[in-house]
């Protein structure tokens, strides 16, 4: 009977040495992954590096050349009008005739230097908006009567439909001047008879604008790639003025910024009306905005950033306590606080409901926690001096680009709630 | 007393076409064709206003308008700048570092010319 246990435990000690044995060369192989993956961060790291900066000279490359372009322009076009305004001697009316011809083609040479510097910005992020509360009616008021001589000239009705009891939009205001002159313009150029109609009206959260025409429309397998850059619809139909190819795509990527939509519909003579939409936000929510723009533009253009969230302990006990509105106005005095002892005039600070935070653009993680350290410091001394304060303890996390999260939502959600 | 404006542009061409809009306006024209011998130039011929290109090399226009706002003798001067890039980061640093007005490149001459009429008169 013994014989038969020792053989079975010499053979289960066996089984036992060989499981270790294929457990050390598993967790070798393992560890050789691991290592392997560590070295493929790092490339995938580095070739992002790469991109990024290449993007960055693509940019500095376009930026150059329009400088580089716009300079003799203005030679060419300064010289031209004046020898057209007859600075330089009199001139016959068949020169004046070239002369203009020329001045025309060198504006449109400029608009499509401007278009091209535009759109290169906005493939590499940097295409600042600068947002306010914009009131969307006196905006297009201003811009459609801007085209009435125009409109009479070729005999197109211009109406306007204006329905919006809460008409202010937080949006970049030469950006929808813009957007306005290009989809009105593309109306007058491709409507021989009937009406431009330019409405704007009320949606919950946003402001609903669209530019309808009775013109020749849109080919519906052409509507998929309108917004497309460079793309000409209907050219050999069209004795108006050429455009530059890039408007709607400007367009398309100036709305996306304001995370609006836009989109069209359009049938072959049946005319054609572009919609879109810009959204509406209170005080708070034009923060939070500013804040997503903050990170949007710091993970295209590769820079780092930093967010410090405060936290001012039991916020519960505190709302308790001082009732509900003078918590908020402490949070904001808190935040005031910081704002007023952050260096960078580019820091800023948002206060929230429960939390207030730092933005620190161009801040990267460690330098994030000097300036943590350094504010919590000059918050507590505050604190003491405010004898409603007491028991409002102050903590902070950092959140910094690109160690804590590599895209927008990653941020924000490491961010949370404030 | 006809008005003197000096002219501050690395590129010739556009000095040319500057003075001559400007003389048959009936300016006075003086040039110069880098930051130092603008700086120069403001000292030895006292203009009433200066037109001022950005990209230039050595001392660039923002460098020659901070010293000129610095200078007692010369910061009530009024400065136009000229650039080709017209950003809105630019004009922002061109109104921190004082100057009195921007105009982009290509300019609108009749634009140009109501900026020197509103700083200086005719």
């Amino acid at each position: 009977m013994t014989q038969d246990w020792e053989q079975k435990c010499k053979g289960l000690e066996a089984e036992l040495a060989q499981a270790k044995q294929e457990i050390e060369i598993g967790s070798w192989g393992l560890t050789k992954t691991n290592e392997a993956i560590k070295y493929l961060y790092k490339e995938l790291d580095k070739k992002n590096k790469e991109l990024q900066a290449l993007d960055r000279l693509k940019t500095d490359f376009i930026n150059t050349v329009s400088h580089e372009l716009r300079t003799p322009l203005t030679t060419i076009r300064e010289a031209i009008a004046q020898v057209f305004d007859g600075i330089h001697g009199q001139t016959t009316v068949a020169q004046r005739d070239f002369l203009l011809m020329c001045l025309s083609d060198v504006d449109r040479l400029r608009r499509l230097i401007d278009d091209l510097l535009d759109m290169s910005k906005l493939e590499a992020g940097m295409f600042k908006l600068a947002r306010q509360q914009i009131d969307i009616v006196a905006l297009a008021r201003d811009i459609v009567s801007f085209f009435y001589p125009a409109a009479k000239a070729t005999n197109i009705e211009l109406r306007e439909r204006y329905n919006a009891t809460e008409p202010f939009a937080y949006v970049d205001r030469d950006s929808i001047v813009r957007i306005f002159t290009n989809l009105i313009g593309n109306a007058l150029k491709f409507t021989d008879k009937g009406y431009i109609e330019v409405s704007v009206i009320d949606k919950p959260g946003s402001v609903e604008c669209a530019v309808a025409d009775t013109g020749r429309g849109i080919d519906e397998n052409e509507i998929p790639r309108l917004f497309n850059k460079f793309e000409q619809f209907g050219r050999h139909r069209g004795t108006k003025e050429k455009g530059t190819g890039l408007g709607l795509s400007i367009t398309k990527s100036i709305i996306d910024l304001h995370r609006g939509k836009i989109w069209v519909e359009s049938a072959l003579d049946k005319g054609t009306t572009f919609t879109f939409t810009l959204p509406k936000y209170n005080e708070q929510q034009v923060q939070v905005e500013h804040l997503r723009d903050v990170i949007r533009d710091a993970i295209r253009q590769g820079v780092p950033l930093s967010i410090l969230v405060f936290s001012t302990g039991d916020i519960d006990a505190h709302r308790r306590r001082l009732g509900p509105g003078r918590a908020a106005a402490v949070i904001r005095e808190l935040a005031q606080v910081v704002k007023q002892n952050l260096r960078r005039q580019s820091d800023g600070v948002i206060a929230g409901d429960a939390k207030f935070l730092a933005v620190l653009p161009g801040t990267d993680k460690p330098r994030s926690v000097n300036v943590g350290d350094r504010m919590t410091q000059c918050l507590v001394d505050h604190i003491a001096k405010n004898r409603d304060m007491a028991g409002v303890e102050i903590s902070y996390t950092g959140v910094s680009y690109p160690e804590d999260g590599q895209t927008e939502k990653e941020i924000e959600e490491h961010i949370g709630e404030f | 007393m006809a008005k003197k404006i000096l002219v501050v542009d690395d590129e010739q061409n556009i000095i040319k076409v500057l003075q001559a809009r400007l003389e048959a306006e009936g300016y006075e024209v003086v040039t110069a064709s880098d930051g130092e011998e603008a700086l120069q130039k403001v000292g030895t011929e006292k203009p009433n206003l200066i037109i001022l290109d950005i990209m230039m090399p050595k001392i660039d226009g923002f460098e020659v308008c901070r010293r000129l706002k610095r200078d007692e003798t010369f910061q009530h001067i009024p400065v136009v700048m000229l650039t080709a890039l017209g950003q809105a980061a630019n004009i922002k640093e061109g109104m921190e570092k004082g100057a009195d007005a921007y105009i982009a490149k290509p300019f609108n001459t009749v634009a140009l010319l109501g900026i020197i009429q509103g700083l200086v008169g005719r």
